[in-house]
C-alpha cells in the first residue's frame, strides 16, 4: 500500500477505486483481506473454499463500487459481501443447511509460536482449532465475528442477517460447544 | 441479583452488551460468587479457542496479484464489461470520443447532401444513389458511429455498432460451440455456480463430503469428477483437492504422486504452489472425528 494512501479513510479510498484508481482498489484490498479471509473461512469452514470465496469477495466489491455511496461505512458494506460470498460457495444440495466444518481447519491461531512454546501447547492449540472448526458454520460465524473480529451484537447482526437475540443465543451455543469440546467447562450452565 | 438472572445476562456482560445498570449488577454478583465467576471465566476461555488459521505471509503476497489477475480474467471473458469501473479511463474517453466523431459525421453529411437546400429534400439524388454516397462519405470521414439523423436523411445503412469493451478470448472457439457435451459435463461440474442441482455432481459432491468428514467417500466422488470432466482448471484444481483429501487421510506417497502429476501438468500451477504452503497444516490435521448434529 502506498504511503500516501495509508492515511485515506475507506470511503476515499472506495471513491477513488470506482474512478479507475487501482492503487486505491490495492489499498482497499491490503487493508481489509485478512478479516474477509476470516470470515469467508468462518462462512465455509475450510480454506479452499475461504480462499475461492475471499477472492471472489474482492471481485464482486470491485465491480460494485461505482454503485457503493460513500455516505455509508464501507467495512459492514464490504462484509455483507464476503458473508455472500462465503455462503455461494457454501452453499450445496442442502442450501441454508450448515456444513459440518471439514479437517482442513485451523492448525494454530497463531502461525508464528513463540520459540519457547512447549509441544503441549502447540497440541492445545491444534484441540482448540479442530474444536473451533467443528462448530456449524453459523456458531463458528458468529464466533468469529465477535471473538476474533471484536464486531457488536449489532453488527454481526447486520452481516449475517439475524436479529440480535439470535446473535446472543448462538453466541451462548457456540461457546457451550467449543467449552465442551475442549474439556474444560467449569460446570453449571447460563 | 441472583445466580440465575446473573447466569441469564452473562454471555452480553461478557460481550459488553449490558446496559451500564445491569452491568454493575452483574459485577457485584460476580465478586461474591465463585461458580457465576468460572462461567464467566469458561466465556473467556472459549474465546481463546475461537481462532482463524492464517495461511501465512506467503499467500497474503499473492493475494492481492490474484484478486487482480481474477478481475482481468472475468473482465475480459464473456459478460466481462460490466467488471470495468464505469468511470474508468476508456469510458470517460470514448464518452467524450464518440459524440464528436457522430457529430463530424453528420456534418459531413449535411454539407454534402443537404447544405445546399436544407429546407426542401433533394429529389435529385435517388435514393440509391445516396446509399453510395453515404458509404463513401463514411468512408472518407473513418465516422463509423453515423448519427441516427443522417441515416434517416441519407437512408444508410444502419450504423455499426458502437464498439464494445468486451474481448472475446482469443485461440479457440467457445466450449459451448466446440465440444456441447464437454461443455454440458463441465457446466454440470460446476453446477452450484449455475444454478443446476449439484447433487448430480460428483466436484460438489466432492466437496460435501470432505466438508462432513467422510473422505474416503469424498476421495471416490473427486475421482468420478476427474474422469468425467477433462478441462484443463477442472484436473488442476481438481487433482490438488484429491491430493488433500489423500493428506487429511495420512495417505502422503499418493499425495506426493497426485501433485508430482499436477506439477507435470502444469508447471507454472498457482493453485499448486499455494497448496504446497498449506500442506504442513492439512498433514498435521488429518481425520478429525465427524460431529453429530
Amino acid at each position: 500500500m502506498g504511503a500516501d494512501l495509508d492515511g485515506e479513510k475507506d470511503e476515499g479510498l472506495a471513491v477513488q477505486a470506482a474512478g479507475g484508481d487501482r492503487r486505491a482498489f490495492d489499498a482497499l484490498v491490503t487493508r481489509h483481506r485478512q478479516a474477509v479471509y476470516r470470515l469467508c473461512w468462518a462462512a465455509t469452514g475450510n480454506h479452499a473454499d475461504a480462499d475461492d470465496a475471499a477472492q471472489e469477495t474482492f471481485v464482486r466489491v470491485y465491480r460494485s463500487l461505482p454503485s457503493y455511496d460513500p455516505a455509508r461505512p464501507f467495512g459492514p458494506w464490504l462484509r455483507k459481501i464476503a458473508w455472500n460470498c462465503g455462503l455461494s460457495v457454501r452453499r450445496d444440495g442442502n442450501a441454508g443447511v450448515p456444513r459440518v466444518a471439514g479437517s482442513d481447519a485451523p492448525e494454530a491461531v497463531d502461525p508464528a509460536p513463540g520459540p519457547e512454546e512447549s509441544a503441549a501447547g502447540n497440541e492445545e492449540r491444534q484441540r482448540m482449532a479442530g474444536a473451533m472448526a467443528a462448530l456449524p458454520a453459523e456458531l463458528r460465524t458468529v464466533m468469529v465475528l465477535r471473538a476474533v473480529e471484536g464486531l457488536s451484537y449489532a453488527e454481526i447482526s447486520l452481516v449475517a442477517g439475524i436479529p440480535t437475540g439470535t446473535v446472543m443465543s448462538r453466541l451462548s451455543r457456540a461457546r457451550k460447544r467449543l467449552l465442551d469440546a475442549l474439556g474444560t467447562r467449569s460446570g453449571g450452565g447460563s | 441479583m441472583d445466580c440465575r438472572e446473573t447466569q441469564t445476562l452473562l454471555t452480553a456482560f461478557h460481550d459488553g452488551e449490558l446496559p451500564d445498570a445491569d452491568r454493575a449488577r452483574v459485577e457485584e454478583h460476580l465478586r461474591g460468587c465463585p461458580e457465576c465467576g468460572g462461567l464467566h471465566a469458561d466465556l473467556a476461555r472459549a474465546d481463546e479457542a475461537a481462532g482463524v488459521p492464517d495461511p501465512g505471509p506467503g499467500y497474503w503476497d499473492r493475494f492481492n496479484a490474484r484478486v487482480a489477475e481474477r478481475i482481468e480474467q472475468e473482465a475480459e471473458g464473456p459478460g466481462g464489461a460490466v467488471l470495468r469501473p464505469k468511470q474508468g479511463w476508456m469510458r470517460q474517453q470514448l464518452r467524450f470520443l464518440v459524440p464528436a466523431v457522430a457529430a463530424a459525421a453528420l456534418v459531413l453529411v449535411v454539407v454534402r447532401y443537404g447544405g445546399r437546400n436544407p429546407v426542401a429534400p433533394t429529389p435529385t439524388v435517388p435514393p440509391a444513389v445516396a446509399v453510395t454516397a453515404a458509404k463513401k462519405t463514411k468512408d472518407a470521414a473513418v465516422a463509423r458511429p453515423v448519427p441516427e439523423e443522417s441515416n434517416r436523411a441519407a437512408e444508410a445503412p444502419a450504423a455499426p455498432p458502437l464498439p464494445t469493451y468486451r474481448t472475446a478470448p482469443a485461440g479457440s472457439p467457445p466450449l459451448t460451440e466446440a465440444e456441447p457435451k464437454l461443455a454440458a459435463k463441465a457446466e454440470s461440474a460446476s453446477g452450484m455456480r449455475s444454478g443446476k442441482d449439484p447433487s448430480a455432481s460428483p466436484c460438489e459432491m466432492a466437496r460435501t463430503l470432505a466438508a462432513q468428514g467422510r473422505l474416503k467417500e469424498a476421495e471416490s466422488a473427486q475421482r468420478a469428477c476427474l474422469a468425467q470432466d477433462p478441462s484443463p482448471p477442472t484436473q488442476e484444481k481438481g487433482l490438488i483437492f484429491l491430493a488433500e483429501l489423500l493428506d487429511r487421510q495420512a495417505r502422503f506417497p499418493e499425495a506426493d504422486a497426485v501433485l508430482t502429476e499436477v506439477h507435470r501438468q502444469f508447471p507454472k500451477s498457482l493453485p499448486l504452489d499455494l497448496y504446497r504452503q498449506q500442506r504442513p497444516m492439512v498433514q498435521k490435521q488429518q481425520m478429525p472425528a465427524p460431529v453429530s448434529r
